[in-house]
């Protein structure tokens, strides 16, 4: 999607942008976030708020400085160089230094990379080429703040964390079965020492944990300006006057074994659960278009190989092969339990259609229902049945660093760690596939809509919202009084 | 068995009969008007069952329709018509269609049954639903039950399904209301009855506890139902059984089953009725309860009046019993005092009247016999003495002829005369002896006495007479029956008893024959028989026999026998004798085995190894 | 910023970036600062393009060295599949440079015959193009995969080759139009309008507003029923002034030159999608002018597709009109056609000269 302002328009400062997510909690601090988790992508776009990278990638493929300025590295790729952007200041008005850079990211960087201050900038040396450094630093977690100790980190973004607050909320009928939650509610004000100058916006009010569906109705009454939606309350927003978005497919549903398959009975098992999804079927008509088959853990448009894994069924194969499973095993006579988020209405519908598709070549799956912990952690302890249908999502533009924290959640140590070059990756990823601890069913994309007086959104396809340069275009009632060519109302000191 | 006992045995058994068949009637028309009660409220229930369900169809048809005929519908379906539809787009519409009607399964199928749209499953979609293609047109069709699958688990459906009128390829919508505890729950069941439901969803599987559900929630002992249940499964139809949850049989309930069937005819699950049979074994036990009570106070009131009538009965009984004793006894003068108009009364007065008789006739017939007896004796003694006193007239009435003959023939007279004199004379003495013998028959010194043993000596003495040369010969038999315990007897008298009976049959039996001798043991003691082949005796004889100086022979003075019933009767036995003219007699002794009084002590070892010098009776005996 | 000699591979960017309220204030340094450093960055852009124009091609070559060195059937086909947002023109001096380095190491590609197909398939994610080989051996596949970073792939040089659509209105009328079509005329800057409808032919000459009315041949045969008609103008450039006329069942011909009769035959003929154009100031390609396709009570759009495109692939450029597309025929050049459209707001047939032009 296209930046939505109109070509003629000029921005409008002031005003304050509504924006309701799915995701009941916002942790801003990036050293506690986890790769894969569904809250990933929350706490970054909240983040993306308060601080900046080293560097961003455009919509064109371009990356683009930050508070790194120049970048290089040596011939093999081992040593990084990153100029620092001067004059830039924290949102209480302390300078950035190298120093701060480097204890941001040190707390971040992946096991065996080491990060520096050198005069003027910072260097990270790694023990392994590290080719894809770039996009791992333009991604993820690989925000720089300033940790005081004393709550929230401290950052250069254009917003300043304003206030929390929470209030309770009535239960809702679908999600968590009748547990009361508390709603909670930030609230970003514009940072005036922004060194890319003041945001349009006076402030971002932030409603956390709305189902989607609310969402959809807010944005429909005028309570809300963006909103995170579902796949189905996507499809419905299409069909109204929002204006919608739909990021590339960045969360892929997944079955995650427990056991690592060694014996040949479990490989042949899970095989022909493969083989009998039929992962087409599953994005088309049961996600309504919405997602996209994944026959493999990495997307088409983060390795632009994917379409090389086959994910076609096989009923026929699947059926052989379950003949050749022995009764004892899970999923041949006695059910395969498949652990399900209860509140993930997405997760459960996968997992029954993977149940109902695996019946037809003889495999019996049962949905079991985890607690309230989400199924989509990885790294969680236990599993309550023998496998777990997860959704992981991709937080980082380097297709290496997904992998292995797609291969360390699904507890496969990678023997020397993943290649960064396309073609060793790719035996990689196809040697992990055989493995088979984890299999790829359908990756689902992100959903948001936005009021019409939202003005120049241009998120990116890999899920970056992007709403520093988003400006309201004025005369709302509801939204306090506005002028064009006014100054901010808001404004406050921080 | 006393009276009294007697009496109040009859009248515990009257009263416990009557109580019985009481409580027994009771019952048993209690229990007969329970069933019946019990039948008409299950059939209630089962009848609202079966109302609510009908109700049900008609609301999930309605509801059904509704949906069928919404706008929304209608696009859908003519969507659908079109070629290369895009089925993904409703896939979520089901959801909403059934919440808005209030269903709780709702799906949309089209013309080559793939699923289109799913409430309940929407995994499913895309798969087909082959079973509602089977008919073209479903509009006016009624509500069935079916079974539907869900993600986890199977449930029971009233399902409704319409094809959509407007469009020219069916397109089908399929509604329907979950079966379960909550329909119950709109049941009003009367105290006492509650109404289960078993959804028998996998029949394959055999009886499943958590598919019985009650509108309360979780069925105790659920698995108690498998009998039941597998007997349904098997055939189909209304069944009736009890079912006792604990020991008590107060816990028993009886379930009527009514199975629920599918569209064609397939058992999906069962309402089970169940009445429990608390108050009817409550009633019953009350009543028992009750009956009993009025036994036991019955019993009480019997044993009371039992006493006092038996008292008032069995005392006059009593007395009159022990009167009857004491005149048995030899107390003729015995009499009771009963006072009473009654027949108690009118009884002593007969019994004192009896004695009074029987004592002035026993005066009489003893005066009479104590005549007849010296009668009798006269005669005897007169008969006896004579006998020998003929020949001693004879003898001295010679001796006077043979004075007037020569001395040498005067001395053979006088010798010979002499001798006759001394042996008459003996003979008198001994006739004299054996009067005063049986004048004076020694009391019994009892002591135990071994009886085989007795007869043998006693039939010892006789041995050779048995086999003399020129006398007919006597042939003994003995039947004597070994191991019989000893007697207290005294071993002298009965050796004399016996000897007499020996010496009687041989004067039965002059032509020789056979003496048999049987010892049997008897339950008081001991029988013995000595039997003979002689002439018999006739009835007469008989009745007379044991009569003292009775006698049938020309010679003897007839006390043979009479020492036989003595000594028996000292004994405390009895006698008794079984004769048939021409055949023999046989004299048949009963003695019983202990004397009040005697002290243990065996008899001398052996009475016939006494040394052979008789005793006098035994001489009076051999003379006889 | 001047850029050292000895500059590493990757790239050194520069941006200007907004200034903060210190900077306004000190605007006029600030806007000097800009423009130097504005002139500057055109000039490493350029450099850089002009430095790293080969930076794909690279890729290709390198996975054809790959490609080659797997095992692979001795006679293969090549199908190249374009699904990055690079321009056709690349992706086919692309497609040679692979096809040239496969030769180089004594692979070449069969055409049009039966023959196992070696894929290649170029994929972009947000850093990289990725070029994806699957090489087809004995019995089994093989993979070869080559990146290259976005960044360094650098702006296609054909940026300007660009295509886009321009209309002019030539002739209109109410009466209804079944084809037209425009050539030129036999004096420099005259034209030829032929205008098809429902029962004759009329030829025009002169330009757009000055036209007049040559000729006016009567169509033979019984008239087309009103809702059904149709026509299409067929027009060659080197047909000697003969004009050539698609009738339902029937194929005619016509002069322009001079009064003479339309003579018809009996035919079935295909009637024309659309037309092929090309214009080689835009590239040495051809693309297809066709309409979208709607019915006669909506608006249409003009659609320009790459000629060896498939119908699905989307439009290079379209031009909106105000009402159905009648047809689509012939125009006095090769870069031009000449579309009848009836404008549904006036009702009027409208006769469009419709060209292709080169850049923004």
């Amino acid at each position: 999607m296209g930046p939505v302002a109109a070509a003629a328009a000029r921005p409008q400062y002031g005003g304050v942008l509504r924006v309701e997510l799915r995701a009941t909690s916002a942790n801003l601090n990036p050293v506690k976030w986890k790769a894969g988790s569904a809250d990933f992508a929350s706490n970054e776009r909240l983040a993306e708020l308060l601080f900046d990278r080293l560097l961003t990638l455009d919509n064109h493929g371009r990356f683009q400085p930050q508070l790194a300025t120049e970048w290089s590295h040596d011939a093999a790729a081992k040593r990084w160089q990153f100029t620092l952007r001067s004059g830039v200041k924290f949102s209480d008005g302390t300078a950035l230094t190298a120093g701060d850079v480097v204890a941001a990211l040190q707390t971040l960087l992946p096991r065996g990379m080491q990060v520096t201050a050198t005069g003027g900038g910072i260097a990270i040396q790694s023990a392994t080429p590290a080719g894809d450094l770039l996009e791992l630093l333009a991604s993820g977690p690989y925000f720089i703040y300033r940790d005081n100790g004393s709550g929230l980190p401290r950052g250069t973004g254009p917003f300043v964390l304003e206030s929390v607050s929470a209030s309770a909320r009535e239960p809702e009928k679908t999600g968590a079965e009748g547990t009361a939650s508390q709603t909670q509610r930030l609230r970003f004000r514009f940072n005036d020492n922004c060194w890319n100058g003041r945001p349009y916006l006076d402030a971002i009010e932030v409603t956390m944990g709305v189902p989607p569906l609310k969402a959809l109705l807010d944005l429909q009454l005028g309570k809300a300006d963006l909103g995170e939606l579902s796949v189905d309350t996507a499809k419905r927003a299409q069909q109204t006057s929002l204006k919608c978005w739909t990021s590339a497919p960045l969360t892929l549903f997944a079955l995650k074994f427990s056991g690592d398959g060694k014996p040949e009975q479990e490989q042949r098992l899970r095989e022909a659960i493969s083989l009998s999804v039929d992962r087409e079927a599953m994005a088309r008509v049961l996600l309504q278009k919405q997602a996209q088959a994944a026959g493999s853990f990495l997307p088409q448009w983060l390795s632009g190989y994917a379409f090389l894994f086959d994910a076609e069924r096989n009923l026929e194969r699947a059926k052989e092969l379950r003949g050749k499973v022995p009764p004892s095993i899970a999923g041949a006579a006695l059910p395969l339990r498949v652990t399900v988020d209860v509140n993930n209405e997405l997760s459960k519908l996968i997992a029954e259609r993977v149940a109902v598709d695996a019946r037809a070549a003889g495999l019996t799956l049962q949905t079991v229902r985890a607690g309230a912990r989400t199924a989509s952690d990885i790294t969680a302890s236990k599993s309550e049945g023998e496998a777990q249908l997860v959704a992981l999502r991709y937080t980082s533009l380097s297709a290496r660093d997904v992998l292995e924290s797609l291969a360390s959640g699904a507890r496969r140590q990678a023997e020397a760690g993943v290649p960064v070059e396309a073609d060793a990756r790719y035996a990689w990823e196809k040697r992990m596939m055989e493995g088979r601890t984890l299999l790829p069913l359908v990756a689902v994309p992100d959903f948001a809509a936005v009021d019409g007086r939202v003005r120049n959104w241009s998120p990116s396809p890999w899920g970056e919202w992007r709403l520093a340069d988003v400006w309201l275009e004025q005369g709302d009632p509801s939204n306090g009084s506005r002028d064009a060519a006014s100054k901010p109302l808001l404004g406050a000191k921080p | 068995m006393s009276f009294r006992t007697k009496l109040f045995l009859l009248f515990l058994a009257t009263v416990l009969a009557s109580v019985s068949a009481v409580t027994y009637s009771v019952t048993h028309y209690t229990r007969a008007a329970y069933e019946e009660t019990d039948a008409q409220r299950t059939a209630a229930l089962v009848a609202q069952f079966q109302k609510e369900l009908a109700h049900e169809r008609e609301s999930v048809a309605r509801q059904v329709d509704n949906v069928t005929n919404a706008d929304v519908t209608l696009k859908m379906a003519i969507d659908q018509t079109k070629p290369d539809p895009d089925q993904s787009l409703y896939v979520r519409d089901a959801s909403g269609a059934a919440q808005e009607h209030g269903l709780d399964f709702m799906e949309f199928v089209i013309a080559d049954g793939t699923l289109i749209s799913s409430a309940e499953y929407p995994a499913r979609v895309g798969y087909k639903e082959t079973w509602v293609t089977s008919v073209k047109d479903w509009n006016g069709s009624e509500a069935f039950l079916r079974r539907v699958e869900l993600p986890n688990e199977v449930a029971v459906s009233l399902t409704a399904v319409r094809t959509q009128p407007n469009v020219a390829r069916p397109f089908y919508t399929i509604g329907g209301r979950r079966l379960n505890e909550n329909f119950l729950a709109s049941l009003v069941a009367p105290a006492g009855l509650r109404a289960l439901l078993y959804l028998n969803l996998d029949s394959g599987s055999g009886f499943v506890p958590e598919d019985v559900m009650s509108s309360t929630g979780k069925v105790e002992q659920a698995e108690r139902f498998a009998p039941m249940v597998a007997q349904l499964q098997k055939q189909p139809g209304p069944l009736i059984q009890t079912i006792q949850w604990t020991n008590d049989a107060a816990s028993a309930e009886t379930f009527h089953a009514l199975p629920l069937m599918g569209r064609n005819g397939e058992l999906l699950g069962a309402l089970l009725v169940g009445s429990s049979r608390a108050d009817l074994v409550h009633l019953t036990r009350h009543v028992m309860k009750l009956a009993a009570a009025v036994a036991a106070a019955a019993m009480l009131i019997g044993l009371f009046l039992t006493w006092w009538v038996s008292a008032r009965i069995t005392r006059p009984i009593e007395e009159l019993a022990e009167g009857a004793r004491e005149v048995a006894a030899g107390h003729w003068h015995t009499r009771i005092d009963l006072d009473g108009q009654d027949e108690t009364g009118q009884l002593a007065a007969a019994f004192n009247h009896m004695t009074q008789t029987l004592s002035a006739q026993r005066e009489r017939l003893v005066q009479t016999e104590r005549v007849a007896a010296w009668r009798e004796l006269a005669r005897r003694l007169a008969h006896e003495l004579r006998n020998p006193l003929f020949p001693l007239q004879i003898t001295v009435e010679n001796m006077q002829r043979a004075r007037q003959l020569g001395p040498e023939q005067f001395l053979e007279v006088f010798n010979e005369s002499t001798a006759t004199l001394k042996a008459e004379l003996a003979n008198l003495n001994s006739i004299v002896n054996r009067f005063s013998d049986f004048s004076k028959m020694p009391p019994p010194e009892f002591s135990r006495v071994e009886i085989n043993e007795v007869i043998r000596g006693a039939v010892r003495l006789f041995e050779p007479q048995f086999h003399e040369v020129g006398k007919p010969t006597i042939t003994t038999e003995y039947f004597l029956k070994e191991g019989l315990p000893e007697i207290d007897g005294d071993p002298e008298l009965l050796h004399k008893a016996f000897q007499n009976l020996v010496l009687n049959a041989l004067d039965a039996m002059p032509a020789g024959g056979t003496l048999t001798f049987r010892t049997t043991e008897t339950q008081s003691g001991v029988r013995v028989e000595v039997s003979d082949t002689g002439k018999g005796l006739t009835p007469e004889e008989c009745s007379r026999l044991f009569t003292p100086y009775y006698t049938t022979k020309q010679q003897g003075t007839g006390l043979g026998l009479a020492i036989v019933q003595s000594v028996i009767s000292d004994h405390r036995g009895t006698i008794s004798v079984a004769s048939e003219e021409g055949h023999g007699t046989t004299f048949r002794m009963e003695l019983p085995r202990r004397q009040p009084g005697v002290a243990a002590k065996k008899a001398q070892a052996a009475v016939a190894e006494r040394p052979p010098a008789q005793t006098k009776a035994e001489t009076a005996a051999a003379n006889d | 910023m001047a850029r050292p000699a000895s500059l590493p591979k990757d790239v050194l960017r520069c941006r200007f970036t907004p200034v903060n309220k210190k900077l306004v204030r000190r605007l006029p340094l600030v806007v000097l600062a800009c423009a130097v450093v504005f002139l500057l960055f055109n000039l490493v852009m350029d450099l850089r393009v002009a430095a790293k124009p080969d930076a794909l091609e690279d890729g290709v070559e390198r996975l054809a060295k790959k490609a080659a060195a797997l095992p692979h059937e001795r006679r293969m086909t090549l199908l190249w599949t374009n699904h990055s947002t690079l321009s056709e023109q690349r992706v086919e001096r692309l497609r040679i440079a692979f096809a040239a380095q496969m030769e180089t190491a004594q692979v070449r590609f069969v055409q049009g015959e039966t023959a196992p197909p070696l894929r290649v398939a170029i994929e972009q994610t947000p850093t990289q193009i990725v070029f994806t080989a699957v090489v087809p051996g004995e019995g089994s596949t093989s993979v070869a995969i080559e990146e290259v970073a976005r960044a360094v792939a650098g702006i296609d040089v054909s940026f300007g080759s660009s295509v886009r659509l321009e209309r002019e209105l030539l002739w209109q009328q109410e009466t209804k139009i079944l084809s037209a079509s425009l050539w030129a005329g036999s004096a420099a800057g005259e034209k030829r309008l032929a205008v098809l409808a429902e029962e004759a032919l009329q030829i025009h000459s002169g330009g757009p507003g000055n036209w007049k009315l040559e000729y006016t041949k009567v169509l033979p045969g019984p008239r087309q029923p009103q809702r059904s008609a149709r026509g299409q103008l067929m027009v060659a450039e080197d047909s000697n002034g003969r004009v050539g006329i698609l009738l339902p069942g029937r194929r005619c011909e016509a002069s322009v030159a001079d009064e003479s009769a339309i003579t018809c035959a009996n035919a079935t003929p295909e009637w024309p999608s659309g037309r092929l154009m090309a214009l080689p100031s835009c590239g040495a390609q051809t693309w297809w002018l066709k309409s979208e396709g709607v019915d006669w009570a909506t608006e249409d759009r003009l659609l320009l597709r790459s000629a060896g495109a498939g119908k699905d692939a989307a439009a290079v450029a379209e031009l909106s009109v105000r009402g159905p597309v009648i047809s689509i025929s012939a125009a006095d050049r090769a870069d031009s056609a000449t579309v009848v459209v009836r404008d549904l707001r006036s009702g009027n047939y409208e006769v469009y000269r419709v060209a292709l032009a080169c850049g923004d």
